[in-house]
């Protein structure tokens, strides 16, 4: 079986199942900052624990703001991953990221929106909140690589 | 005030004296502590720190690469370290925006080095850019990162001081007195 095969079984499975335990064993850096995925419909909300180890300004404490994007990037990479027929993990080709305002040490949730799917690059828009969606922590934008190896 | 022209960046201390300012700065950031960051140089325009390689930090197990938010946390944190050696005094500087290129894949088993730099100080604003590298010559990402300044007023100057304290010469004088 071809790696590409494995993965595509990984994410039906995951599509199916709804349970993404698995498919998140394959991205040790998403347990290391903490986090986690849900299906709810349509739609995937994505959530990053407070823990210690994600502080970046410990006397607020705040969030460091690379891990803000780290974790909005998984986000990205995994949403389109769940949505399109990829047959790899979407490379990154650049992530803007815009802090709104300082992330708290608690739950951090995301959501995407797929802004363009085209046959070769993807554009998909993040949006990160601890509150509420209408006041989010960070949006960013991002592009990526559908099918680099073809 | 605000219509002041930009300052330049001036020379405060050696840059022995800014890299233990650095050393000291990423020693209290716990994800920069769980990310085994260095800081290899620093003076008050360019700073160079460092990732060793981790396990945690894949991205991608298949193809063993290193996650893009390891190479965000690192870009993230030079260029706001370099911001912080820019100003004539210690202030909080929150980044306003992080724009990174991937130009290479990050390999595992390889060490991530990030050299930042400033582009222009302003009174309310920071520019900087950054690069990230494996293998010198070979870019890995680039990035530019702009902060706020919120203000050495809303420092203690006691701060400025502690990070960034001349041990060589308080030891000189500890000595000098025992």
């Amino acid at each position: 079986m071809k790696p590409s095969d494995d993965l595509v079984q990984l994410i039906t499975e995951t599509q199916s199942s709804g349970r993404w335990e698995t498919l998140l064993e394959q991205i040790p850096y998403a347990g290391f900052i903490g986090l986690t995925a849900q299906s709810m419909g349509d739609e995937i909300l994505f959530r990053m624990e407070p823990l210690d180890s994600n502080t970046g300004n410990p006397l607020l404490p705040a969030l460091h703001g690379g891990v803000i994007a780290g974790f909005m990037e998984t986000a990205a990479t995994l949403n389109l991953m769940m949505r399109l027929d990829v047959h790899q993990v979407p490379k990154v080709v650049d992530l803007t990221v815009d802090y709104l305002r300082s992330g708290k040490l608690k739950p951090t949730y995301a959501t995407c929106v797929l802004n363009r799917q085209g046959r070769r690059v993807a554009n998909v828009q993040v949006s990160a909140w601890q509150k509420n969606r209408e006041t989010p922590i960070a949006t960013a934008r991002a592009h990526f690589l559908l099918d680099d190896e073809s | 005030m605000s219509n002041s022209p930009a300052q330049d960046t001036e020379m405060r201390f050696p840059p022995e004296r800014y890299l233990e300012g650095m050393k000291r700065f990423i020693a209290v950031l716990p994800q920069c502590q769980a990310l085994k960051m260095q800081a290899e140089s620093a003076d008050h325009q360019h700073v160079l720190f460092s990732v060793p390689f981790a396990d945690h930090l894949i991205g991608n197990s298949r193809k063993q690469l290193i996650h893009g938010g390891v190479i965000s946390t690192l870009l993230d944190t030079a260029c706001g370290s370099v911001a912080v050696c820019a100003l004539p005094r210690f202030e909080m500087c929150p980044t306003l925006d992080l724009r990174i290129d991937h130009l290479r894949p990050a390999v595992a088993g390889k060490t991530l080095f990030c050299k930042a730099s400033i582009v222009k100080v302003t009174p309310q604003i920071i520019f900087t850019e950054g690069v990230v590298y494996q293998e010198e010559g070979k870019p890995v990402s680039r990035a530019v990162a702009n902060f706020m300044r919120l203000g050495a007023d809303k420092i203690p100057v006691e701060m400025d001081e502690a990070l960034f304290a001349d041990t060589d010469s308080s030891q000189k004088s500890a000595g000098e007195l025992s």
